[in-house]
């Protein structure tokens, strides 16, 4: 009897709590968030739905016209708050643990707003407040989880200027302020001893210098446009595997076909970095069209699609936005007002 | 034009980052996904050797406990059974039926338990073995958490393979050389328990005081049990 109840205080020990790696680059982006999870990196090349500052800093200077964005973005892909519920409830059964710790999607959940003012040579964005989710389980015998939550300050200046024959130079300097918690453990680290100090929280901050290339021909019936530019450039106080400095090439073009009733925009844009295994996989197509207060996108990867709509009502504008990758997939809504 | 190439010169400037241990990992967690383990243990027992990290360690013991069909959602059922508290049985005072019935109702709490506990097979047996092995290196938290609860589950197919051989062997007349069997697989039984009783108290510090006295207390059970002698000759009953 003696032994049985040492066997049992024993096993009572073993408790499941239950509770990340490198935030991935779509979400280190400083580009305006409805547009960039519409268009994707084929932001960079075209005019389509362009709220907040662009993402090509020389496209400023093309625009020559002043403007006041302010805007709401909110998306989630979570679904498996019950799931996590039950389990630390103690209520979960074998297959809702199997069930959430066999899921090989990421999930996310963002939250922002931002306001962005922009001049004929300039524009100034300031993002008072990200609030940004992340987690990615793996292993199916010992789940091994990829955590991040963040809140980011950002804030952005934009100069840009005419240089010559159709050509525009832009340089973004962003700042990013970040207070996060990034962890990538094994959930028996989670349960097991002094988990008090587990998650403990680390800021970090960040200065990127993003220079941006624009050839634009306005006054062809096309408008084509060749733009390039060099993200995520720049210097961190430390290093973080949650926040890495990874420079990233942008390289698109896109034109402006003439269509009998509305507008329409097709680009197509290669992004390249360190990691980029192949020419397919860095491009990315995108189509906008836009008619009345309607506003369409599609655009397409090798490993992403994303479609999403925008409606504009005198100054205010509400939009809706559905993407997909291979790990993950959410909707995103943006509600902004345009002075 | 020229000058559009610029952010791809300044791109291939950019230094090469290692790849990461989480991209090494999960490389291995892929196989395991797809159900080849053998290649999991093989990939990561080569990892480990070029990288000495725990959680390395943790994804090798793991593709070992995978292969044995220990999977999260075994651990988490009698875990979660674990965490239901336990009867005080007071017998002071008690009628001996009511003694009889208190005991058997602690013993069925016990059985409940027990029985969510995985099973496994011979070959199981062998693989968490050789994942408590390489977790045995590493004294962290997390590590040994994770060894404490694949050594319940090799602890409870010793006993269990225990106990049918008595169920065998009790059958027939009981003779001295099988006494002395059972008698030398109860003290690896109890070994067992107190290596758990090490596992735990590293995965919860806090609680140190408590594992050392569960394991003074088993360990002093075993050296009783040594000191016994059992008959030389093989007498049968």
């Amino acid at each position: 009897m003696l032994l049985m109840r040492v066997i049992l205080f024993l096993i009572v020990q073993i408790q499941m709590v239950a509770i990340a790696g490198s935030l991935p680059g779509f979400l280190r982006e400083g580009n305006s968030r409805f547009l960039s999870r519409s268009l994707g990196s084929a932001c960079f090349s075209m005019d389509s739905i362009r709220r907040g500052l662009p993402c090509n800093p020389a496209a400023v200077a093309k625009d020559r016209q002043s403007r006041f964005d302010g805007g709401l973005f909110l998306g989630s892909n979570i679904d498996y708050m019950d799931d996590a519920e039950k389990i630390l409830d103690g209520e979960a059964d074998d297959a809702t643990v199997a069930r959430l710790f066999g899921k090989r999607q990421a999930s996310e959940a963002e939250a922002s707003f931002e306001f962005s003012y922009q001049a004929a040579k300039w524009g100034l964005s300031f993002e008072p407040y990200r609030f940004i989710l992340y987690t990615r389980f793996e292993n199916p015998a010992l789940p091994m989880i990829d955590f991040i939550t963040a809140q980011e300050q950002n804030a952005r200046l934009q100069l840009a200027s005419y240089v010559s024959n159709n050509f525009y130079a832009g340089l973004q300097l962003r700042y990013t302020h970040v207070k996060f918690i990034g962890k990538y453990f094994a959930l028996s680290e989670a349960a097991a001893g002094d988990n008090e100090n587990f998650f403990r929280p680390e800021t970090q901050e960040l200065v990127y210098f993003e220079p941006g290339f624009l050839y634009a021909w306005e006054e062809r019936p096309w408008q084509p446009q060749i733009s390039a530019a060099l993200t995520g450039w720049g210097y961190s106080d430390r290093k973080s595997a949650a926040y890495p400095i990874q420079p990233e090439g942008q390289f698109g073009a896109s034109i402006k076909p003439l269509v009998p009733l509305g507008l329409l925009e097709v680009g197509l844009h290669f992004q390249l970095n360190s990691e980029t295994e192949s020419a397919w996989k860095a491009l990315r197509a995108a189509v906008a069209y836009e008619l009345g207060i309607l506003h369409g996108v599609l655009a397409i990867s090798d490993s992403d699609q994303s479609a999403g709509f925008l409606v504009r009502y005198q100054s205010f504008t509400s939009g809706l936005s559905y993407w997909h990758e291979d790990v993950q997939q959410g909707v995103y809504v943006q509600f902004g007002v345009t002075l | 034009m020229t000058i559009l190439i610029l952010p791809f010169l300044l791109l291939s400037c950019q230094k090469q980052e290692p790849e990461t241990r989480e991209k090494m990992l999960s490389r291995g967690f892929d196989m395991m996904d797809q159900g080849h383990y053998d290649q999991a243990v093989d990939y990561f027992e080569k990892l480990a050797q070029k990288d000495t990290h725990y959680h390395v360690k943790l994804a090798w013991a793991s593709a070992y406990a995978g292969r044995a069909g220990v999977k999260i959602e075994n651990i988490y059922a009698y875990a979660l059974a674990a965490k239901k508290p336990l009867p005080e049985i007071q017998f002071q005072g008690l009628r001996f039926d009511k003694q009889t019935q208190l005991m058997l109702t602690s013993i069925d709490g016990f059985l409940q338990q027990w029985q969510k506990i995985p099973e496994i097979t011979l070959a199981g047996r062998e693989d968490l073995s050789a994942a408590l092995e390489i977790l045995s290196e590493k004294e962290v938290p997390g590590v040994s958490l994770y060894s404490a609860a694949l050594r319940i589950v090799l602890l409870k197919s010793y006993a269990q393979e225990g106990l049918k051989n008595w169920e065998i062997k009790s059958q027939g007349p009981l003779c001295g050389r099988f006494l002395r069997h059972f008698f030398s697989w109860a003290q690896r039984i109890l070994e067992s328990l107190s290596d758990l009783t090490f596992d735990l108290e590293n995965s919860f510090p806090k609680q140190a005081e408590t594992y050392q006295q569960n394991r003074a207390s088993l360990d002093a059970l075993l050296t009783q049990a040594k000191r016994l002698s059992l008959p030389k000759e093989d007498q049968c009953f």
